[in-house]
């Protein structure tokens, strides 16, 4: 072993923390045992995270579903008017023809 | 065949494992000075380093169900300590402080030598870069040997010899060019 490992090894001897580091970590160790229900946060935001990203297409298919049937219904409803509207015309000609004719 | 140390410590460690407070501390006790250096030498500043070995233990206080021996609970915590050290360095971008003002002691007393020499070499020693520094602290501080440093980093043999050669030639040759500007004073005999 040459001079500069030997150095090497006295720098970088082991050293003890400062005082107390034991108290200290038992401390930490006390303190997230008596609060345990919030380890149970993480678990309930990932839950609801993931059911809402689970909902959001089906809510999305719900909401044009929804909007597809709406929009046939407002079609189905102006065919009905014009179909009325035609006929009305129809029998309006009819008749005056009907009058022209003697 | 078991030793009697080993045989305190497994059982110290299966009474942690139960619950007993105490025996935890028996092993946080045992350890400290391992895992605080650890993360000393390589962080430099003592708060965070604190924090981390702090952290380590707690890591190890959830993880004592996977542990064996008292063999397997040092290579553990110092594989943990290790890692944790690297990421608080990744984590805050952050540079080791190279100042000695706040250095704790060493365990074991040292034989006296050239105070100036000693400082200058920790300075060094702290301005290396990360993988390198890491390389010489589990080299010199753990005394492991190069097989075992590339298990606990996942590097090969041959990259952590090499990356150790270089750090010895790096610190050469600053120590050479610092010695050469400030030659032996009074102050240094």
């Amino acid at each position: 072993m040459n001079d500069l490992e030997a150095r090497l090894r006295e720098v970088l001897a082991r050293r003890e923390p400062s005082p107390g580091f034991r108290g200290r970590v038992l401390a930490r160790l006390q303190a997230q045992r008596r609060r345990p229900a919030r380890r149970i946060w993480p678990a309930a935001v990932l839950a609801a995270s993931l059911a809402l990203a689970a909902g959001l297409p089906f809510a999305r298919r719900e909401l044009n579903r929804r909007q597809g049937e709406q929009a046939k219904a407002q079609l189905i409803l102006a065919l009905d008017i014009t179909q009325q509207k035609l006929a009305l015309t129809e029998r309006r000609l009819a008749a005056l023809q009907e009058r022209k004719i003697p | 065949m078991t030793s009697a140390a080993d045989a305190g410590t497994e059982s110290a460690l299966a009474r942690a494992r139960a619950g007993d407070e105490a025996a935890f501390a028996e092993l946080v006790r045992r350890h400290q000075a391992m895992v605080y250096s650890i993360a000393w030498h390589y962080l430099r500043h003592r708060d965070v380093a604190e924090e981390v070995a702090q952290d380590t233990f707690l890591h190890l206080f959830r993880n004592l169900d996977h542990l064996e021996s008292d063999a397997h609970v040092e290579s553990w915590l110092r594989r943990v300590v290790v890692h944790r050290a690297i990421d608080q360095t990744r984590r805050a971008r952050y540079r080791p402080w190279t100042g000695l003002e706040h250095a704790p002691e060493p365990t074991q007393s040292s034989p006296p030598a050239d105070p100036w020499l000693r400082d200058l070499l920790a300075r060094l020693v702290a301005a290396l870069p990360g993988r390198a520094r890491m390389l010489v602290i589990l080299r010199y501080q753990e005394g492991l040997e190069p097989a075992d440093i590339a298990a606990l980093l996942a590097l090969p043999v041959g990259t952590v010899k090499s990356g150790l050669h270089r750090a010895l030639a790096l610190l050469r040759g600053k120590i050479r060019r610092e010695t050469a500007a400030h030659p032996v004073t009074e102050a240094r005999r």
